[in-house]
């Protein structure tokens, strides 16, 4: 009766001790977060030529900034809420006169450009909630030397939305 | 007569237990706090892509952790990878995640990364980053999931 009793006592108590060994915390977990935002590829539509023609005479050789209304437009869709910086690629751009060889009479050079609308000077816009930005403006200055005569000077710039 | 010897066994016995169990098992519990979440740089949908995060990138995820003093650990991520989800389903509206590496306070051993608690049972800044796999047709949005770190005793 003794032994059996205790023998019983002897198993409990081994078991108990087996329980209690995975319950002593060797280990831990935690669940931790990620994130990533894959954003909607940008694409970028002309909705007007930056023209200064017809606005633009030659003033002894100086430069003449375009007025703001003519200014090229552009249109872009994107991803809502996302910051984006607009500039022209080329550092600066040669127009020349239709007919014309690349003498310095038929070469009128744009040094630099301006940025407004829906972007502020240095060029950050933010995509609103539709995902469009519809008012990408950006003027230029030209700089007509003496031997430029008249005529439509025509050439293209490089205009870039990049995620921000 | 008898019963006093049944319970002089039983209280050895129970010696027996109260002794051996700490000196096999007991360590303080460990506990894990995540400081900042795993972030991957953005990526332009359509365009398939692997972005790596590394540990010592600022965009890793960091932890910090309490437990027993001097005890050496290793950590890992439980699952071998996982999905994030832009809150749609199928395949296009997931990233997968894994290739994970370890890194600040701890040394990547290849799958997992072994530190030791300090002298106040502290460890701080453990690093983990991993790779997203952006696949051409992943459709724009905000991916976001979980994943489970784990910190286990050597």
């Amino acid at each position: 009766m003794l032994t059996h009793r205790c023998h019983r006592w002897v198993i409990f108590i081994v078991f108990l001790n087996m329980a209690l060994v995975p319950t002593i915390a060797r280990a831990a977990t935690t669940l931790f977060s990620l994130n990533m935002q894959l954003l909607a590829p940008v694409i970028i539509s002309g909705v007007s030529s930056l023209s200064l023609a017809g606005s633009t005479t030659r003033q002894g050789g100086g430069s003449v900034t375009t007025d703001t209304q003519l200014t090229g437009v552009f249109s872009a869709a994107g991803t809502a809420d996302m910051a984006v910086v607009g500039s022209i690629v080329e550092p600066y751009v040669v127009l020349t006169r239709a007919g014309a060889g690349v003498d310095s009479g038929g070469v009128v050079r744009i040094d630099s450009f301006a940025l407004s609308g829906d972007m502020n000077k240095t060029g950050l816009a933010n995509f609103p909630a539709t995902g469009a930005l519809d008012n990408l403006q950006v003027g230029a200055a030209i700089h007509a030397s003496n031997p430029n005569v008249n005529g439509l000077y025509q050439g293209s710039a490089t205009f870039r939305l990049v995620h921000w | 007569m008898s019963q006093i010897l049944m319970l002089m066994l039983k209280l050895f016995f129970t010696l027996i237990l109260l002794l051996n169990a700490p000196v096999v098992t007991y360590a303080g519990p460990i506990v894990i706090n995540e400081l900042q979440a795993l972030s991957f740089s953005a990526a332009i949908a359509g365009v398939p892509a692997s972005i790596v995060t590394a540990p010592a990138d600022a965009n890793a995820a960091v932890f910090d952790a309490t437990g027993d003093i001097n005890l050496l650990l290793t950590a890992s991520v439980v699952e071998s990878s996982v999905f994030m989800d832009n809150g749609g389903t199928g395949s296009s509206n997931t990233i997968s995640i894994g290739s994970w590496t370890f890194g600040g306070s701890l040394t990547d051993v290849g799958g997992s990364g072994t530190a030791s608690f300090d002298a106040l049972g502290v460890i701080s800044n453990m690093r983990i980053g991993a790779t997203a796999v952006v696949e051409a047709d992943d459709n724009p949005g905000f991916y976001q999931g979980t994943a489970t770190m784990r910190l286990v005793y050597q």
